[in-house]
């Protein structure tokens, strides 16, 4: 019952991993046919060992900011005997790479090689997905491409409804800091600074550096065209906090009921934690997330 | 008016985590350079939150120094734009 980091061999990087698994046994080092890593894992102590929560990080800064809430969950998830992963996607993080070189289908196929990672090496059978903020449309994005059925339940934190929205408080970050430090580039805006990033083919924005591609795949993303284009959308548990709920989120729902995608939605009172990294935890959150795991497990 | 202040105050606790600090802030409490945790990004999530709060949109260029210079020109700035 430990916490276990390792490098798991992708594409463009190898990604940094973090899981605490739920097992008496540790499975079999890497090497064995995977028929017996799924068997041992399978017979070891109870339907527990078959589901793991995959944790999908969000972008830049609120992942920062989130990391301590993603580790109490996990920690909170193992004291009910359940494992979990979170990781790093490529260019972030703990993970190979550089930010300035990642880009959207890089990210989603970090997604994919840890959902086989946790799949065909751990051999978890049943795999539920969290998401805070923009990684909900990272996993939007992929159940769009991939009807994967391994994928039990996805828990929205505060999901992100649209890339535009993200990389305009991102860019704007800029601008803010302009105001403050750089009164010589007063006259930068969001606009400007997109049509820059088009010209230099990145662009530089609270030390990160952001290329044109990335900058221009994030502006594209819509949670609902995702969500509405996926052939399979497995029950979804929608959590907001702090009481106002978006009209667009409101909107998104009624549409997403009237195509008879599973869904509850949850209204919890709280703060938006991810805008700070010396947030106090959010314990409820924590609670009601590993209460909606409990109720699905093998069920 | 002052129902104004007391919001924009409670989306500063909020965003900051200034605690019972904000409660001694009056109009001219200074802000931009002054409060160590109005940091870029703590800018850029106060225009996010008044956004999102008041259902207005703000334009880059109204992100200046002098909206943020003092509580009482955030305040200022909020209600022109919930009158515009």
């Amino acid at each position: 019952m430990s916490d276990q980091a390792l490098y798991l061999p992708a594409a463009a990087g190898s990604l940094f991993i973090l899981q605490r698994l739920a097992l008496d046994n540790l499975p079999p080092p890497p090497g064995d046919a995977q028929g017996a890593i799924r068997d041992s894992l399978t017979q070891a102590a109870g339907a527990q060992n078959t589901d793991l929560l995959l944790l999908v990080p969000p972008f830049a800064d609120e992942m920062n900011n989130a990391r301590r809430m993603y580790s109490a969950l996990c920690r909170a998830l193992l004291e009910q005997g359940i494992s979990s992963l979170m990781f790093d996607l490529y260019g972030t993080g703990d993970s190979e790479g550089e930010f300035g070189q990642a880009d959207w289908q890089i990210w989603l196929d970090d997604l994919k090689r840890v959902l086989d990672y946790a799949q065909q090496q751990l051999g978890f059978q049943r795999i539920h997905l969290l998401g805070l903020r923009s990684a909900a449309l990272l996993i939007a994005d992929y159940l769009a491409q991939t009807p994967d059925p391994a994928i039990q339940q996805i828990l929205f934190w505060q999901p992100l409804l649209r890339g535009d929205a993200l990389l305009r408080q991102f860019l704007r970050l800029r601008v803010a800091a302009n105001i403050m430090l750089k009164p010589e580039n007063q006259n930068e805006t969001v606009e400007t600074l997109r049509a820059l990033a088009r010209q230099q083919g990145h662009i530089e924005v609270a030390g990160y550096d952001i290329s044109k591609q990335l900058l221009e795949q994030l502006d594209a993303l819509s949670l609902q065209q995702s969500l509405l284009q996926a052939p399979r959308i497995p029950l979804i548990h929608w959590m907001e906090l702090g009481g106002n709920v978006s009209p667009a989120t409101v909107e998104l729902i009624e549409r997403l009921g009237a195509k008879s995608v599973s869904l509850r939605f949850h209204e919890l009172p709280g703060k938006p934690f991810w805008l700070n990294a010396e947030s106090e935890l959010d314990q409820r959150l924590i609670q009601h997330s590993v209460q909606c795991v409990k109720a699905a497990l093998n069920a | 008016m002052s129902n104004t202040v007391q919001e924009v105050k409670q989306l500063l606790d909020d965003t900051l985590e200034l605690g019972d600090r904000v409660q001694e802030f009056d109009e001219s409490t200074l802000l931009l350079g002054d409060l160590p945790e109005l940091d870029s990004m703590a800018v850029v999530t106060l225009v996010t939150a008044i956004e999102d709060q008041y259902g207005v949109l703000v334009e880059d260029d109204e992100i200046s120094a002098e909206t943020f210079e003092t509580l009482g020109n955030l305040v200022a700035f909020v209600d022109q734009k919930l009158n515009a």
